[in-house]
């Protein structure tokens, strides 16, 4: 198999487009997939200029065709190769600009954090409550684990298992008709990401109480500080980290004191 | 790091080649892995687990993790979710199952319990057990099977339940779908319960209940993919025959001839709606360049795709409802350069009108909202209202319709509890509804822009307008903050900009052979300079 530089590369990066956007589950937005395929295009750019042979293979077969061949055969041949390239290639950038200028279907990009910062500090029903270095009082409760444990699964069970689904993961039967969808608690990159205060204070404020990072302020989480207790925030929140297998995120040993 | 060291291992060409392998081989590997994984969900699988009293232990400890909040401790289907669904969780100590293989009021096989553990029932909340192993979900079966004594019995007498035999489907012609229509409207009389149109809308409908005295509806044949027992041809035939155990829904076995049942499955078949609407995050209404209809049947919507919107019970904000009625409506949009346009299709078996039943249940208006923030967010990242009627900073503009008085209205809230009619001669909106078996259709209409600017939605072109929809069904005790809602969608208005994007393109192409020529000359001086 002897293919050029210039094929290989090309091929290259058309195959990694192709598992970006068919091979992985869940699809891709295509606005990261932009964004992937830049890192893959700026990678192999990279690669070709760290080697000046490298550079040289790759450019060849395009001076070939730009620079003027003494023969005039292959010069005719050449001409007709680079009137086509250079012709076609405005033509499919104006194309390119032109259809992506006509409004799009898609919806527009909501550049929401999905975690922001939470505050120092939250009222919870007009107690002062210090989320900075905030533990779940009910673990050093070791003996009760259990229980907790047990009760906290009642109340997932009696108020947030319609959105987050018995399976934890946001596929309850609600979950359907939610844009942004419910948190999926079983994602890598969600609850094992953050201390318990960081899902306490979600849960009690809910999707109003999200900062101005969170806008467009779309989710649908209720904010629960006015129907759970605080005792009941905690055990829900270790009923959610015992049943997915996560660990909580632990706040540093020693708490930034301000 | 020298290039010398480097060269004899990374030689450019064999270390793409050997890229482009690893890429292919890992590719592979995905593809294989999504195979094995679709092969075992597929899968007729044996069970893993015979029935050792560990396996029955291991079904125990998972059912009292997994299962109970629903069904309960002891399988009656009373747990602490049981209030908040409709239907209800199974009552798992009777062994009435409704998704089995075998004949009428039979036990379920193995296979058919861990299938629906499996796959879950649609339009239930019963999941599909994706946080289980295959060996995980067989031990389960075993556990469920304890909890109910026939099994036991069963087992004492040797008695195994036999899977019903069904033969091939015929060919559905038009001929038997028109027999089966005589059936299904003459001869078993199935619009009694699931009405003349299918959408489970018949006069006895509305006082079903099962074994346990729960309230049950009468399935909606027009939409297949919420059968709980399968919407394939096959399945719908079975539940024909066999009936479906627990509810009121017969055997019809007995007294007709096979010819006649595989008739009325294809008539079932084809009350099914034929494109289900796709769902959709932004709602594209059609350019008409004439004047909109005020027609509800206006041959004009048959050409217009409806978009699905899904609703789910308003569950933020007391009072609550769980099991709001109607989980999904379809919209039509039309517009010109006044006004536009919307037709709204909903199924809901009953009509209300204020009042109280027999039994003393109060039943309240039919009722449905379209809901636009008063103001058009600057961008789509902007702040918009709380999508729950808004809040105090950023409040929403309603176009209301209910059945009681049956006008529309609109009005504008900060908030559940904080809405305010706008007066009559501030009304902008006007429309139209009809009811026709089991079916809402509401035709509302206005113009892109009123007068006032403060309060009414101003439509613009080509923004995403934020749009939410709230709905209501009456005879499910659905008033107020008890109603079935959208989250928020945007509405889009397309104004093409032809002239705009023109002379982009030309810009673009200027800008492409400067660039070319540029590159060219470059390559050609580097050329000669070096040669």
């Amino acid at each position: 198999m002897k293919t050029d530089k210039l094929s290989q590369i090309f091929l290259l990066v058309v195959a990694a487009f192709l598992v970006l956007k068919y091979v992985i589950h869940p699809r891709i937005p295509s606005s990261l997939l932009y964004f992937y395929m830049m890192i893959v295009i700026f990678a192999v750019f990279i690669y070709i200029i760290s080697d000046t042979k490298l550079l040289q293979d790759f450019l060849n077969p395009i001076k070939s065709i730009i620079i003027k061949n003494e023969d005039p055969l292959i010069e005719e041949r050449n001409k007709e190769a680079r009137m086509l390239i250079f012709g076609l290639l405005p033509l499919a950038v104006a194309v390119f600009t032109y259809i992506n200028l006509s409004v799009g279907t898609k919806q527009p990009a909501e550049l929401r954090s999905i975690h922001p910062e939470p505050p120092l500090q939250i009222l919870f029903r007009e107690k002062p409550l210090r989320i900075l270095g905030l533990k779940n009082p009910l673990r050093a409760d070791k003996k009760n684990l259990n229980k907790y444990i047990e009760e906290g699964a009642v109340v997932y069970f009696e108020n947030c298992f319609f959105c987050h689904g018995d399976n934890l993961d946001g596929n309850g039967h609600f979950a359907e008709a939610l844009n942004p969808r419910p948190a999926d608690f079983t994602d890598p990159g969600s609850i094992s990401q953050l201390q318990e205060s960081y899902l306490f204070w979600r849960i009690s404020k809910g999707g109003q109480g999200l900062p101005a990072e969170g806008t467009p302020w779309n989710s649908a989480m209720p904010s629960w500080e006015n129907v759970l207790t605080e005792e009941d925030i905690w055990k829900v929140i270790i009923y959610i980290y015992e049943s997915t297998g996560m660990e909580p995120r632990r706040w540093e040993e020693k708490p930034l004191n301000r | 790091m020298g290039r010398k060291t480097s060269k004899s291992i990374i030689d450019g060409r064999n270390i793409s080649i050997r890229f482009i392998m690893l890429l292919t081989l890992m590719i592979i590997v995905i593809l294989l892995v999504e195979f094995l994984i679709l092969q075992s969900l597929l899968a007729q699988g044996e069970n893993l687990a015979p029935a050792s009293s560990e396996n029955i232990e291991a079904g125990k400890r998972i059912y009292m993790k997994k299962c109970q909040y629903c069904h309960g401790v002891d399988g009656e289907g009373d747990g602490p979710a049981s209030a908040f669904l409709d239907p209800p969780p199974r009552d798992l100590t009777r062994a009435r199952y409704k998704i089995i293989s075998t004949g009428s009021g039979e036990l379920p096989t193995d296979q058919d319990i861990f299938n629906v553990i499996s796959n879950g029932i649609p339009d239930t909340s019963m999941p599909a057990w994706s946080s289980l192993k295959e060996k995980e979900k067989w031990q389960t079966v075993l556990y469920v099977k304890t909890l109910a004594e026939r099994f036991d019995w069963y087992k004492q007498i040797k008695k195994v339940p036999e899977i019903v035999k069904i033969a091939n489907p015929p060919h559905a012609t038009k001929e038997s779908i028109e027999r089966g229509r005589e059936i299904y409207m003459k001869k078993l009389e199935c619009w009694k319960c699931h009405g003349e149109s299918g959408r489970g809308d018949g006069p006895s409908a509305i006082k079903l209940t099962d074994e346990w005295e729960h309230p049950i509806k009468a399935a909606n044949l027009t939409k297949p993919w919420k059968f709980k027992i399968g919407s394939a041809q096959k399945d719908i035939y079975r539940t024909i025959i066999t009936g479906i155990a627990g509810t009121p829904m017969p055997a019809f076995l007995t007294g007709n001839t096979e010819e006649e049942l595989w008739d009325l499955t294809n008539y079932v078949t084809s009350l099914g709606i034929k494109n289900r609407p796709q769902k959709t995050t932004v709602l594209r209404p059609l350019f008409i360049p004439g004047n909109l209809t005020e027609d509800l049947e206006d041959p004009l919507w048959n050409g217009i795709e409806a978009r699905e919107f899904t609703l789910f019970g308003q569950i933020l904000l007391a009072p609550k409802l769980y099991t709001p009625s109607i989980n999904e409506i379809y919209v039509k949009s039309i517009y010109n350069d006044k006004e536009i346009a919307f037709l709204i299709e909903w199924d809901d078996a009953n009509q209300s009108s204020p009042g109280t039943t027999e039994e003393g249940d109060v039943i309240y208006a039919d009722a449905l909202a379209i809901q636009f923030p008063s103001q058009i967010p600057e961008t789509p990242e902007s702040p918009r209202p709380f999508f729950l009627m808004g809040n105090p900073t950023l409040p929403v503009n309603l176009w209301l319709w209910n059945s009681d008085s049956n006008t529309f209205m609109e009005a504008n809230a900060e908030g559940v509890n904080r809405k305010k009619f706008q007066s009559e001669k501030n009304s902008d909106i006007k429309g139209k509804v009809a009811y026709k078996q089991g079916q809402y259709k509401l035709l509302v209409k206005r113009n892109l822009t009123t007068s006032d600017k403060t309060d009414d939605i101003q439509m613009e072109y080509n923004k995403f307008i934020p749009i939410a929809f709230f709905v209501w069904d009456g005879h499910n005790g659905e008033t107020e903050s008890k109603m079935a809602v959208s989250t928020w969608h945007y509405l889009f208005l397309e104004k093409k900009e032809t002239g705009r994007n023109v002379l982009y393109s030309i810009l673009a192409i200027l800008f492409t052979i400067i660039a070319e020529i540029i590159f060219v000359k470059r390559i050609r001086r580097n050329a000669i300079s070096t040669q």
